[in-house]
């Protein structure tokens, strides 16, 4: 029953990647994290065919890809709604499916969210650099060639015979904003910046502009009265940090930054609240909302207990 | 090597300690270690560090604020300390700081903070741990060094002497960031200092060796960049394919040796097969 499926690209889509939960532990040689950018949802699918919760999904950005199956698969959707279709026909998200051999999975516009998760039950079949089958950032992409799916890229997964099928229930699938409150805490320099500058910072919101990619979300628009001190000593990044250029223009730290950085850090995106800032797609308005570290925490336990109770991890 | 520099620039960094961060842990730890010299790095540099936290993952511990050898040991030193925590997930030292992100499901930023606090004062033997010393050939012929000529233009020096002040001197890892094993290396000689170019190159090969301000360093994997080029070495400080693919790490010590390029693609040759005897790294050239 165990048999070597695959899944033929006949369009590559705007950017899909096989991601996983990251190459953590590298990061003192330069290495970013990378890895899924919405960890609950890539985590629900995974679950949903019965992998392992932190293994290899495909991230799909706002413009899927078409996936010709050469065997029969069982997948799940979960993540941004991009109008899935089976062979033409709506397909469901959240849900355990059979996929019958020669099916073709594409996808239509983006109605919800901006990057959907596409998990396939068994053992994907490619290499992984450093632990990890995450596509390395953009610039650094030569480095996990398959990992970045291309026109005509194949993917081979060893499957196994179908776990009974499984559902998210309603109310658990996360909604996204096109106008989403993001809750953050004080950023390593928040003393730095002038009652006015946070005061703005804290009034204003944010569109995230086009320059945006996974290794952070530009915003437009600036913070009011900053003026950068001559020069900060690089130290460590973490993604979610919200670090401010020269200009003025706040900048959100996601999976794939540099490790390091020069910038005045103004405020990190609580854990919780980051697979939703990263739903956001370019054009959508973010603002932000000062939480404490005890409420930080809190929101984090929630998340990883509700993660537990759904996934039985 | 580094302790008579730290004693030189300690009694500006016990000011400092006082004027900033006089807790009660840094002034017990100062006096309950002062008879236990020769154990810990410096008794007489107990600059505390700050702890903040930094997102609800990560702790970012502050040193002094400088670019300094001895600052940056102690931020390897702490690495080193809380290296294979369980818990901790990932350790970023820089110049002169330590990102310390933890699992949630583990710690608490409370109480990681105080298990962090708890590795001072940093034993001698972990700082002693660190002294990987490496020695690279650079080959400095024109066809590695285009931008030789304006280096000699900003220093007033010719070729022949910045090649001999550029290997005479011994460098520090002082951390690593950018691209996936790009090493910041300081400090220059001040007289070999000499700014970014004002045009970034869109392609630095790979292997060139740079500098900028009072750093240089190597770049791992052909990228933008703009620091001036004076050279380029057969050893890349970065393999993917290799199992443990960077070359340098902080704490490492660098110095560099001039090479012809007949020489440089022979050692690369050699590298490329893996018939390089890596223990030449190790040693001094003749």
């Amino acid at each position: 029953m165990n048999k070597l499926s695959e899944l033929h690209f006949l369009k590559a889509g705007l950017q899909s990647l096989v991601q996983d939960q990251g190459r953590m532990g590298y990061q003192a040689y330069g290495v970013a994290v990378g890895g899924f950018l919405d960890e609950g949802a890539a985590k629900m699918a995974n679950w949903l065919v019965g992998n392992e919760l932190g293994g290899p999904v495909l991230e799909i950005t706002l413009m899927g890809p078409a996936i010709a199956f050469g065997e029969d698969c069982q997948i799940a959707l979960t993540g941004a709604n991009l109008s899935p279709r089976l062979n033409g026909k709506a397909l469901p998200m959240y849900e355990s499916l059979h996929i019958p051999a020669g099916s073709m999975l594409d996808f239509g516009r983006p109605l919800n969210g901006c990057r959907a998760y596409l998990a396939v039950g068994g053992k994907w079949q490619l290499p992984q650099w450093l632990g990890s089958y995450s596509a390395a950032p953009q610039t650094l992409a030569w480095l996990t060639p398959e990992s970045v799916i291309k026109k005509n890229s194949l993917l081979r997964i060893r499957t196994r015979p179908p776990i009974p099928p499984r559902c998210i229930p309603e109310k658990y699938r996360p909604q996204y904003g096109k106008w989403q409150d993001i809750r953050v805490l004080p950023g390593p320099e928040f003393g730095q910046f002038s009652r006015f500058a946070i005061g703005h910072f804290f009034s204003y919101t944010y569109p995230i502009s086009p320059q945006s990619n996974r290794m952070g979300y530009r915003l437009q628009g600036k913070i009011a009265d900053f003026h950068p001190k001559e020069e900060i000593i690089s130290s460590g990044s973490v993604p979610g940090t919200i670090q401010v250029s020269n200009e003025g223009q706040p900048i959100v730290l996601l999976a794939d930054a540099q490790t390091s950085g020069g910038y005045s850090r103004i405020a990190n995106v609580i854990s919780a609240d980051m697979p939703l800032l990263a739903q956001m797609k370019p054009g959508d308005e973010v603002h932000f909302v000062p939480v404490s570290l005890p409420q930080a925490e809190k929101a984090q336990q929630q998340m990883l207990e509700l993660q537990a109770r759904l996934l039985g991890h | 090597m580094m302790l008579g520099k730290e004693n030189f620039t300690s009694s500006r960094q016990i000011r400092s300690e006082r004027i900033s961060s006089l807790s009660v842990l840094s002034f017990s730890e100062a006096i309950c270690n002062f008879g236990a010299k020769e154990h810990i790095i410096s008794v007489s540099y107990q600059y505390f560090p700050r702890l903040k936290p930094y997102g609800d993952r990560a702790v970012l511990v502050e040193f002094e604020q400088q670019i300094d050898d001895a600052i940056n040991a102690r931020v390897v030193a702490l690495q080193r300390a809380l290296a294979g925590t369980p818990g901790i997930s990932c350790l970023i030292p820089a110049y002169c700081s330590l990102t310390v992100v933890y699992q949630p499901d583990v710690w608490s930023y409370a109480r990681l903070e105080t298990h962090i606090k708890a590795c001072f004062p940093l034993r001698a033997e972990t700082a002693a741990a660190e002294g990987r010393r490496l020695y690279l050939p650079v080959c400095y012929q024109p066809a590695f060094a285009p931008d030789m000529p304006q280096v000699a233009a900003h220093t007033g020096l010719d070729g022949a002497t910045i090649v001999d002040l550029h290997c005479k001197a011994t460098y520090r890892v002082f951390m690593l960031g950018f691209l996936p094993g790009f090493v910041y290396l300081g400090k220059l000689p001040p007289a070999l200092y000499c700014p970014r170019k004002e045009r970034p190159r869109l392609r630095v090969p790979a292997c060139s060796v740079g500098i900028a301000g009072f750093q240089t360093g190597i770049y791992p994997v052909e990228a933008p960049g703009g620091w001036q080029l004076i050279g380029r070495t057969p050893i890349p400080p970065f393999n993917p394919e290799h199992e443990s693919p960077f070359l340098l790490e902080s704490g490492d010590e660098v110095s560099f040796y001039p090479i012809s390029e007949d020489r440089f693609h022979q050692i690369a040759r050699q590298w490329k097969r893996g018939e390089y005897p890596r223990q030449l790294l190790y040693e001094q050239a003749e």
